[in-house]
């Protein structure tokens, strides 16, 4: 209801009177008569508005047809000479100009000084082209270039006096961190607790439920909890303002919290790191190293081996620091390259130098020893092969071959015949051999004539995980053409006659190739003609073209060149001229082809074509790992994990998991660690320990300080497992009390963000979106 | 003594256990300016029923006396919670240096008032109460007219004559207005002992009748000292107050701007 201003003022001068009635304290006027200064205050006394009300001393009665003096005792009482016939009062009170008392000079000050207080900021705020007065303090330098405040109060409405809207609408936190948001990228999680998903939370928290806590929450904790419940205010996530609170000067950092408040969510919650904090549960070793590096032994055994024999002696290291490293301005230890403090002992392991026994490369392309006579006699297809061939199949081929679960079966049915002895061999086996025999010819042929993109093409797993150039260029090692020609034209030199067209692009999977003869032009030659397909992008079907080509007995072969093919040999002219043996222009006593390619790359020997790796890090060997590697985790397959097997073997060529440990966390997944340690793959994503800090206080004992070395036996042997997180360390634990002796709060930090991290993946800026000024 | 100590104690106590909830509510991730703010204002308004009570008639509840001391302990109270919401720092703003110079204001002036108002009544006659400062110019009056009364009839008497001198030239304007208010402020009676000296001087040159009417005059020459004395204390008593409420005015409307200010660029964070 609403009533009229007037009605109001009557209600309120109404309850004033009743009160004024009803109290034994009178409030004070706020105007006294100016007589009061000499003590004759009149008894009217002035207006409310101090206006001067001065009559009569008396206002007379007439009683009984006479008229008497009304003067009041408290100012004489009735006067002498009493009022005139007509009833008038003969004394009049003089005029006065009304004191305003001092109560009353306070309240015209007080109103006055509050309304101009006020009217001076309306006036401001009117005139300002900011609502910069009104902040609460500055903002923090790297906000500066925030203007307008609507960019971050996303509650406020447009207006010089849009905020006093806001004042009384309900904000949106989700809304003002989204404006966060649009900068500081904090993944998907964003308003998660520490920006981390759900399920890895529950995770965590698990892992702290299990902790050995050794204090109990503390009594604050129950009363806070009590009186500020968590359970519910929360719901919608914990916004940024909640942590960041801005407005508190220029260099206010943002990033501080308190330890109470890190606390707050917390299952275990402590009074201090020093008194309360859980113990340290195998920090900071969690799992083993990734490197595979025997500290005890080599402190041990190997470097005074090397010192004793005085071989490479300058080589071993004399102190942690020759070895270690920090890594940037993270503070995180990690150690030098393999070239500045292995290389000198390990790399003859690597490039095979030191290898006693067996080939020092690793076979690409091998043709396996096979019974031909058997073969014969059952009558197997397998076209010709060469009987001094006694090799196997290679891992790698295994690999190239198997790319379906068919040929994975055939190779596994024929892996578990000997090939060299196929007399009891069923019919049936005969036939997989010779299915095996056409497997191997089609990919020797793919290798010469197809693009090596479309021989690894069908490793992809899917159309959205082709096998690219690059990683074709590391598989292939960029092996030369002529390498596998030279090999084929050896091994096999009929192969391109026996080669089928239709089965060959069945098996490549690339059907329309162009047909051969559509290449050749007049006056080109088979190689001009080969360039020019290749340039077009289109696929020369070559065994068409050695066989449909107008060119009589003349076929092309994979080197480009025209030569005669698929003529019987007596009907040849040159049939006599008996072809030389490879081999045949090298002189006597030269290197064989294994130390020819003593510093690494392609090289044949007898019935392989082999690799030898470069050296550390070999591309070849480090993206075959990682490719069967992958797909033994896709697939699961056997074929996989036998050539995995063989290739991570204590004895494999280059020796890689030597060093470098393969996990398989979940007992199948395979990854092998390339890398020691760094900052970025760290597990323990809320702890990050800055090393360097603590170079100059660790005294003579050094890094040993802390990390004390252990006598635990089998360091080694547990590796040979593939869980990283059942290890012996070559270390002692670090213990809580071997920094709780400094970090105490006293002299040193000790609040919960010196070690751990609110926000484990850290917080990113989005870059620059500024497009080429490109006209 | 003792209940100044408690109730000193208790202001303390209460701000202690201000400052612990502070804290729970910060630990429990909500923001404690919104927490001590608010039991800051709660503060202030209270201090504000002070001022109601004595205005509003109709408030006239406990005795004026009991108020005055809840009003200053809750004072000392509204300090302490304005250091916890300030974080004990200086502002960085415009609009908060205002407020808290306006604050700094009402109770820097509220300290010296609620220690004048300890300390002048002290110093007072037993009967000060009687002589309200709006009084004491009825009063002067009173003392001026009867000094001048005597001064008159002294007139009447041979070798008198040397008193209305006196009167002229000094006592006249001693009585027309309130004087020596810095001397009665700094405790000195040196003026008071000059006229009294130049008084009692005059003395010697007078007959008995007019050396009766020299010792009334020096009599209420005396008094009107006094009543200056009253003057200058009750006036202090009451300046003070003009600085205090009206810097309480300003303070209570830029306060009312302030919450509004903090509400509409609140990031709605419990």
């Amino acid at each position: 209801m609403r009533f009229p201003l007037g009605f109001r003022k009557l209600a309120l001068s109404r309850w004033f009177k009743a009160a004024k009635g009803s109290s034994a304290e009178k409030a004070e006027p706020a105007w006294l008569c100016g007589h009061s200064q000499t003590g004759r205050a009149c008894r009217i006394g002035p207006s409310g508005r101090g206006a001067c009300q001065a009559t009569f001393e008396c206002t007379p009665s007439k009683t009984k047809g006479v008229w008497r003096c009304r003067r009041p005792s408290s100012h004489g009482g009735p006067c002498q000479e009493g009022p005139d016939q007509q009833g008038n009062c003969c004394r009049a009170i003089p005029r006065c100009k009304p004191i305003r008392t001092l109560r009353a000079k306070r309240a015209f000050v007080s109103k006055w000084a509050a309304l101009s207080v006020a009217g001076l900021l309306a006036l401001g705020l009117a005139f300002s082209d900011n609502m910069a007065s009104l902040m609460p303090g500055p903002i923090t330098t790297a906000h500066g270039s925030v203007e307008a405040c609507s960019s971050c109060h996303s509650n406020l409405a447009e207006g010089q006096f849009g905020w006093l809207h806001a004042a009384f609408s309900a904000a949106d936190p989700r809304k003002d961190s989204s404006a966060c948001l649009s900068c500081h990228s904090i993944g998907k999680a964003a308003l998660n607790p520490h920006g981390v998903e759900v399920e890895r939370l529950k995770a965590y928290t698990r892992r702290l439920e299990a902790t050995p806590a050794s204090g109990s929450k503390t009594a604050a904790a129950h009363v806070r909890d009590g009186l500020f419940p968590l359970e519910g205010a929360f719901a919608d996530g914990i916004y940024c303002a909640t942590c960041h609170q801005e407005h508190r000067g220029k260099s206010f950092d943002l990033t501080t919290i308190s330890n109470a408040r890190c606390q707050s969510c917390h299952t275990v919650q402590f009074d201090s790191f020093s008194a309360n904090h859980p113990s340290f549960e195998s920090y900071p070793f969690r799992r083993r190293t990734r490197i595979n590096f025997d500290h005890g032994g080599h402190f041990d055994k190997h470097f005074p081996d090397i010192v004793s024999k005085k071989t490479k002696a300058a080589a071993v290291p004399k102190a942690c620091a020759d070895c270690h490293m920090t890594e940037g301005v993270k503070g995180h230890m990690t150690v030098k390259p393999f070239a500045e403090v292995c290389s000198s002992c390990h790399l003859g392991q690597i490039v095979g130098a030191e290898r006693a026994t067996g080939p020092k490369g690793v076979a690409l392309l091998a043709l396996p020893g096979l019974d031909i006579e058997t073969l014969k006699q059952k009558k197997a297809e397998i076209g010709e092969w060469p009987e001094e061939a006694e090799g196997e199949v290679t891992p790698l081929m295994n690999i190239l071959i198997g790319w379906d679960a068919e040929r994975r079966a055939l190779l596994k049915n024929v892996g578990e015949l000997d090939l060299l002895d196929l007399t009891e061999a069923t019919d049936k086996q005969i036939k997989l051999v010779e299915k095996l025999v056409w497997e191997i010819k089609h990919l020797i042929y793919a290798f010469i004539t197809a693009r090596k993109s479309d021989v690894f093409k069908r490793l992809g797993s899917s159309s959205a995980d082709p096998i690219d150039a690059d990683l074709v260029a590391a598989l292939t090692a960029n092996i030369p053409r002529d390498v596998l020609m030279s090999a084929q034209a050896e091994w096999l030199p009929n192969l391109l006659g026996e080669i089928d067209k239709s089965r060959f692009e069945a098996w490549i999977g690339s059907p329309g190739a162009v047909p051969a003869a559509s290449l050749l032009q007049k006056g080109q030659t088979g190689s001009q003609a080969l360039a020019s397909g290749l340039a077009k992008d289109k696929k020369p079907d070559l065994a068409q073209l050695a066989r449909n080509a107008p060119l009589g007995s003349w076929r092309v072969d994979p080197f480009g060149r025209l030569i005669k093919g698929n003529i019987p040999r007596e009907l040849d002219d040159d049939a006599d001229e008996e072809e030389e043996p490879a081999n045949a222009l090298i002189p006597a006593g030269a290197a064989d082809a294994e130390n020819w390619a003593a510093t690494g790359g392609w090289y044949r020997q007898d019935y392989a074509i082999l690799y030898r790796p470069t050296g550390h890090a070999d591309q070849f060997l480090h993206t075959w790992l990682e490719l069967i590697a992958q797909r033994l985790r896709k697939t699961g397959n056997g074929l996989a994990a036998t050539a995995f097997q063989q290739l991570t073997d204590k004895d494999a060529q280059g020796q890689c998991t030597k060093c470098h440990s393969v996990d398989a966390a979940d007992g199948s997944d395979r990854v092998i660690n390339w890398r020691p340690s760094s900052y970025e793959m760290r597990e323990s994503i809320f702890t990050a320990f800055n090393h360097e800090p603590h170079f100059g206080v660790i005294g003579k004992k050094g890094c040993l300080a802390c990390h004390d070395l252990s006598n635990a036996k089998g360091y080694l042997e547990s590796y040979k497992a593939l869980d990283p997180y059942r290890f012996i360390s070559n270390f002692k634990l670090v213990e809580k009390r071997t920094c709780a002796s400094c970090h105490s709060g006293k002299q040193v930090r000790d609040d919960c963000l010196l070690c751990h991290k609110y926000h484990p993946f850290g917080v990113g800026t989005p870059i620059t979106a500024t497009k080429l000024p490109v006209k | 003594m003792r209940k100044i100590i408690l109730n000193a104690a208790a202001v303390l106590g209460v701000l202690a256990i201000v400052y612990w909830a502070t804290d729970l509510y910060d630990a429990a991730l909500r923001d404690p300016r919104f927490f001590d703010g608010w039991i800051l204002a709660v503060g202030m308004a209270a201090q504000l029923l002070f001022h109601m009570r004595r205005n509003l008639p109709a408030l006239q509840i406990g005795q004026a006396s009991t108020w005055l001391r809840t009003h200053i302990y809750t004072g000392y109270f509204v300090i302490g919670a304005f250091a916890f919401h300030t974080k004990f720092s200086l502002p960085d703003a415009p609009f908060e240096w205002v407020l808290w110079g306006l604050f700094a204001l009402v109770a820097i002036s509220g300290v010296v008032g609620a220690f004048l108002s300890w300390s002048i009544p002290a110093q007072l006659v037993p009967d000060a109460e009687q002589i309200t400062f709006e009084r004491i110019p009825a009063l002067r009056h009173s003392l001026a007219e009867e000094v001048e009364t005597l001064v008159t009839q002294s007139l009447q008497h041979p070798g008198s004559r040397a008193i209305s001198e006196v009167y002229i030239n000094t006592l006249s304007s001693f009585f027309g207005r309130a004087r020596n208010v810095p001397a009665h402020l700094r405790g000195s009676q040196r003026p008071l002992q000059a006229m009294c000296v130049e008084i009692d001087d005059l003395e010697r040159y007078l007959e008995p009748p007019g050396k009766d009417t020299l010792r009334q005059i020096k009599d209420r020459v005396v008094a009107k000292d006094r009543l200056d004395f009253h003057y200058a204390h009750l006036g202090l008593l009451q300046a003070w107050l003009f600085v205090h409420i009206p810097a309480t005015y300003c303070l209570v409307a830029l306060t009312l701007i302030h919450i509004l200010v903090v509400y509409a660029f609140s990031s709605g964070v419990p």
